[in-house]
This record gives C-alpha cells, structure tokens and sequence, in this order.
C-alpha cells in the first residue's frame, strides 16, 4: 500500500539523464529547457516546508480548467529549480495569478504574448537572494531563474497554454522562461511597493504584472530627477505602443527606476506618486499620432477622449494608479519601463509560510 | 457555438474539451480578419450569418 500523500501519477523510465530529459520533452512538460526529475522524494522535500495537505486546491486556473493543487505547484517548482526555500513564493505568485483580475487565461493565451513578471518585496527577497541590484532582469541568480520558471511551468503544464495551442502569441517574449525581481529596498530612497500598498515592512509580497516589453531608458546626460522624468516621458511616447489603444481595458504600465535616477528625482523633491502623476499628466500622445494606425482599429477609449479633436491627448494609462513604480538595478544609469497588456491587471499577494 | 477564426481552431477545440463541451458547435471564418477591409468583412459576415442563425435557433 502506498501511503505517500502524492497523487500524481508515477512513471519510471531508465535511470540516465538523456532518458529522463527525452521522456520530458516528449510529452510536452517542459519551457524547452532540461528541468529537474521531480521525483517523491523532492516533491515531498518540497511540500515540506509549507506543512499543507498536497492535495489542496489554490483554485481552478483557465483556460485548461483544472484544479492547482499545492503538489501540482510543488512538482512543477521542483522541475524549475526551486529551492524548498522557494516554494512559499512560487505560492504566492501562483495564488496572485489565479486572481479574477490578472485574467490568466486572456493575458497568457492572446496573441499580444506577454510574460507574467514577478516582483518580490519584502525581507524574504533578501532572505532567498532574489536579485534586485546589478543585472536584475538577466541571469545568474537561481532564486530568479527558478522562481519565475516555477510560475511559467504551472501555467504550462497545469493551465495548459502551450505555444501554437491555447497560447496563441504571435511571438511572445523571452521574459516567458523566467521574469523575476526584487525591488531594490536598500537604495530606494523611497518607501517599498508593499509598504505603499499597506502591508508592513516586516511582510513579504509578490507583485504580478502581464508585461509585454521592457524598454530601457538610458539618461546620461540631464542631473536633475525632472529632467530624468521628461527623458522617461519622451520613450513612453512610441508610435505603435499598444498601451494607448488599450487603456479602456486597463493596461497599466511598470516604471523600474534605477537608484541613481531614483536618487535624483528624490532629491528634486519626487515621491513615487509624484512620479506617477508626473507621467500621467505627460506621457499623453496627440489624436492625430494615434488615428488610423497601430491598435486603432481595437482602440477602447473612454468617453471623455474626443476622437474629433487630432490634437485631443490621449494618456499612456487611463490613471495615475495604473502606473508602478519600483527601484531597481545597480550602479549605472538606466531605467526601463514595462509595457503592460489590456484585459489584465496588476496583483499584488502576500507570501505566507503557510496558506 | 461560438465563431473563431481559422487560426484558432485548436485552441477552441482545446478550450471545449477542457470546459467539458467537446462537441460544442464552432464556426470557423478565414483568417486573418484584420487585414480585410470592411467590404470584405462585410461580405464574410452576410455569408456566414445564416449558418451562425441556424446553429444559434436548433438545440
């Protein structure tokens, strides 16, 4: 009698790397990537630290249909590389992506293709090493790449979007292998995203955002944060950028200013609401740039935006709210900011020990 | 029933079975839809009003 309190399915298949890999592959179950054998033993190692029933169901995730059982997340983060360690945050971003809000099922399955990016606040972003100073968005950090690999996996193999069936993005981003990042709380010279949000700064969060792009603003030359701000404004203003098109369908858009920029916009005075505002009341772009171009045809604009006025300015956002700002990076002097999708929003979930 | 585009076709036919519908009357239209103009739009959608009618009023 086999009294694991597992119920996957166990499959044996000859002890060599290549077979396992191969058998992997086959049946569609990975990123394209080797993944980790997700034995018993590493599941169980992996439930381990969270002391829940496996078989306990987060919710049901679209578009495939299906319950997301802690085990199903357990064997899929052991297959991405997690550490045990990882696991209550791979929790946690799962749980934020089950949210009726962030729309999991539009914003993976659409053409548009954008990647689920996680960003973690708090002190289990220290405690875990996840990288939010020099190099960030790339790799060399295994929380990083295992954490945002977990999240892919499961809406994979247990949300079932898989390139070319559910998910039908046109491209799609390389941030699908693995988007994950720490606000850089140590030099910011503002307050946390969580702390905004009011949690506490003792309480660790993951914030999901659908994000299409990262578009790099690299400001060299002006010293000042408003002038940093302007040069932010002129790259949010693109032709073709789909977020203006989109705002009636609430795509919002992540700012991820690096800590010299953030340094001088704090010194000129800035909060990040500020800098919200700031980017709100300015990156607004002409009628007469957007008509009959680009997402034109989709467009969902508010009532308030007069379409027979070409000189009539449309925001990036349809509020201030819609726009995140975080600190991040190291040394240097570049920002980005992170095109969000339409029909999904930003959610941000606690990370807990235990549900 | 529901109307798609032809390159959406398994992904319906995916979706169906997951909600426990698999023999769920789709309608396929070419594709790409975008690229047409309104004319041509207008022209798909006279051809295949009568068969989304008829499939919408027969259980």
């Amino acid at each position: 009698m086999n009294a694991s309190p597992l119920k996957s399915r166990r499959i044996e298949v000859p002890d060599a790397f290549a077979a396992i890999q191969d058998y992997y592959e086959e049946r569609g179950w990975t990123d394209g990537l080797p993944v980790v054998p997700a034995t018993e033993e590493l599941v169980l190692e992996m439930l381990g630290t969270f002391g829940e029933d496996p078989s306990y169901a987060l919710g049901v995730i679209q578009p495939r249909n299906a319950p997301v059982t802690l085990e199903k997340i357990a064997v899929n983060a052991v297959m991405a590389g997690c550490r045990p360690e990882h696991f209550p945050v791979v929790v946690a971003a799962v749980r934020a992506i089950l949210q009726p809000e962030f729309n999991v099922a539009g914003c993976q399955a659409t053409t548009g293709g954008a990647a689920p990016v996680i960003i973690v606040n708090g002190p289990v972003a220290r405690q875990l090493h996840i990288n939010g100073d020099s190099g960030c968005f790339g790799p060399g950090y295994r929380a990083n790449a295992a954490i945002g690999r977990a999240l892919r996996l499961v809406i994979r193999n247990v949300a079932g979007l898989i390139p070319g069936e559910m998910d039908k993005a046109t491209l799609a981003t390389p941030g699908r292998y693995s988007f994950c990042f720490a606000e850089n709380e140590a030099r910011s010279p503002w307050e946390p995203r969580h702390v905004e949000l009011g949690f506490a700064a003792s309480t660790s969060t993951v914030t999901i955002t659908a994000v299409r792009a990262v578009y790099p603003v690299m400001e060299t030359t002006v010293a000042t944060g408003r002038e940093v701000l302007h040069t932010l404004v002129e790259s949010i203003k693109t032709v073709g950028f789909a977020n203006y098109y989109q705002i009636g369908t609430g795509a919002q858009i992540t700012l991820v200013v690096c800590p010299e920029h953030a340094a001088e916009m704090y010194a000129a005075g800035l909060s990040k609401a500020d800098v919200r505002e700031y980017i709100y009341q300015h990156a607004r772009m002409p009628m007469h740039r957007l008509k009959g171009i680009a997402h034109y045809g989709n467009r969902n604009w508010p009532d308030w935006i007069d379409e027979n006025d070409p000189d009539a300015l449309v925001p990036v956002v349809r509020g201030a709210d819609d726009i995140v700002v975080v600190v991040a990076g190291g040394d240097g002097r570049h920002s980005a900011w992170l095109a969000g999708w339409g029909v999904t929003r930003v959610v941000t979930q606690e990370i807990t020990a235990t549900l | 029933m529901s109307v798609i585009t032809s390159a959406f076709t398994k992904a319906a036919h995916t979706r169906a079975a997951a909600l426990g519908m698999p023999g769920v009357r789709i309608v396929v239209l070419p594709s790409p839809l975008a690229s047409r103009s309104v004319a041509e739009v207008q022209r798909l959608a006279h051809e295949y009003a009568q068969e989304i009618v008829g499939l919408l009023s027969t259980s």
